[in-house]
């Protein structure tokens, strides 16, 4: 393994498209330090990227909040700007990892990860979040229900890397999206289910974590909601979600667990969306 | 190999250390600062928390490289730091001390809190020591202790 320090972005992405052989860029460190730890890592180079100032902090325009690439969970929850703009992802990092993990840990660290548990990407499903992914000679923006394509396998390239996190405002200020995360725990757990939903006029935008190969938004279900507003019928709602979903077993939960808590938070949000 | 320059406890430190070397291992190995233990190596108990740059972070989940220009600060700096050994010593008042595993880990994530607020509620206090665990106490000692101090700290401030 050998270490790399780039001075500033162009030089990361220099490394990125010119080193030989597989690249690791190393945010935190919070997943990949563990895999360093294990010795998993051999001949792979490793680009540190959490010095980089042009790619820290938390930054709004007209239409959208710009998170940099390296900005760490603790800054996001604690930043003014989140908190005004969309609380609800203040609140929602408040059970992420610990203060001394979420005091290093990065948000795109935990969207590149690719964990089906990544904790952050639910929320950002239904605020339609946008990634982007830049290299040399490239400049892309994809939306986040895009980024991935299978169990830890995404659209980015090798010679690329994310840059920012981008949530249009229009849509984050208007609506409450609410978020759920099921643990063992409260503190320091890997989420068994994790849900986000959001109620916008009459249409819905859910999302699910820890339910499929990664993240996903539950579009039967937001489809069978908007066409059944009022008489939503339990059996139907679950053979959509049945859809959806493709939960696993393993030493954490089992299948039937993850879907019936899951199915009971959908109903709880639907229910307290209808009140409102 | 890679060179590192940084402050420790407010000395400035040059070092060479390894590519894959953990900024626990620096600490404790290389620096013979044993007060920063080691619990469970992954980020999950915090015997191992010491600040950087003000904040909380797991010394082991860190390489030593990460720490590039950054101020570090260990348990050992309770010897002339007035938080640490006002923690210290209503850690020791309340009985939030057992075996004494976890402590130095606490008091660095309670130092971490005093910094940003000198007034915590209880459900504040436990937000920032979540990622510390104590086999022995029960943690009602250690809220205790933190809030003593708290008070101390914030009356001669
Ligand atoms: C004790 C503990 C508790 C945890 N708790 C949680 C939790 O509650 N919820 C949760 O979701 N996760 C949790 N995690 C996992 C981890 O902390 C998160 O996934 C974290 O956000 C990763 O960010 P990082 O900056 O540390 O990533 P790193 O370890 O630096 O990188 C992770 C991966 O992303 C890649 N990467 C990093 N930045 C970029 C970029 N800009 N562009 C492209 N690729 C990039 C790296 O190459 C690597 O493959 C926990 C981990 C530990 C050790
Ligand atoms: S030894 Fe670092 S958190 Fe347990
Ligand atoms: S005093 Fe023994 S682990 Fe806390």
């Amino acid at each position: 393994m050998k270490v790399y320090k780039p001075d500033n972005l162009p030089d990361t992405l220099h490394l990125l498209s010119k080193l030989p052989g597989k690249k690791l860029l190393l945010a935190g460190g919070s997943d990949l330090n563990i895999l360093i730890k294990q010795g998993k890592l051999s001949d792979e180079a490793i680009i540190f990227i959490n010095h980089l100032p042009e790619l820290h902090g938390v930054d709004i325009c007209s239409t959208k909040l710009i998170i940099g690439a390296t900005t760490t969970i603790s800054e996001i929850s604690g930043s003014a700007i989140i908190k005004e703009y969309c609380p609800y992802l203040s609140d929602s990092l408040i059970d992420f990892a610990s203060p001394p993990i979420a005091n290093f840990a990065t948000l795109a660290g935990n969207i590149a990860n690719s964990s089906p548990t990544a904790d952050t990407v639910p929320l950002l499903l239904v605020l339609e979040a946008k990634l982007v992914l830049k290299s040399v000679t490239t400049t892309r923006i994809v939306p986040i229900s895009e980024f991935y394509t299978g169990y830890k396998k995404t659209v980015l390239r090798d010679d690329e890397m994310i840059i920012a996190i981008e949530i249009p405002l229009n849509f984050a200020c208007k609506y409450q999206p609410q978020y759920v995360k099921i643990g063992s725990r409260t503190a320091l757990t890997i989420a068994k289910v994790a849900l986000a939903f959001v109620k916008y006029e009459d249409n819905f935008r859910i999302a699910a974590g820890s339910l499929n190969e990664f993240p996903r938004r539950l579009y039967n279900v937001e489809e069978y909601l908007t066409i059944h507003p009022q008489n939503i019928d339990a059996s139907e709602l679950m053979d959509a979600l049945k859809m959806d979903v493709t939960p696993i077993s393993d030493f954490r939960s089992d299948k039937e667990y993850r879907l019936q808590v899951c199915f009971n938070y959908l109903q709880k949000f639907i229910e307290s969306a209808n009140t409102d | 190999m890679i060179k590192l320059k940084f402050t420790l406890n407010n000395l400035p430190r040059e070092l060479i250390v390894p590519d894959n070397m953990r900024l626990l291992d620096l600490i404790r190995d290389e620096l013979n600062l044993t007060g920063t233990k080691e619990g469970c190596s992954v980020g999950e108990c915090g015997a191992c928390t010491v600040l950087m740059n003000g904040k909380a972070v797991c010394s082991c989940m860190i390489l030593a490289c990460q720490v590039m220009d950054a101020e570090l600060e260990t348990i050992e700096n309770a010897a002339q730091d007035k938080i640490l050994k006002t923690l210290q010593d209503s850690f020791l008042k309340t009985g939030a001390v057992q075996c004494g595993f976890c402590t130095p880990g606490m008091i660095m994530s309670a130092k971490a809190l005093l910094l940003e607020n000198l007034q915590p509620s209880e459900d504040q206090i436990k937000t920032a020591l979540e990622g510390n665990l104590c086999r022995c106490t029960g943690y009602v000692q250690i809220i205790e202790a933190v809030q003593l101090a708290a008070g101390i700290i914030h009356k001669d401030s």
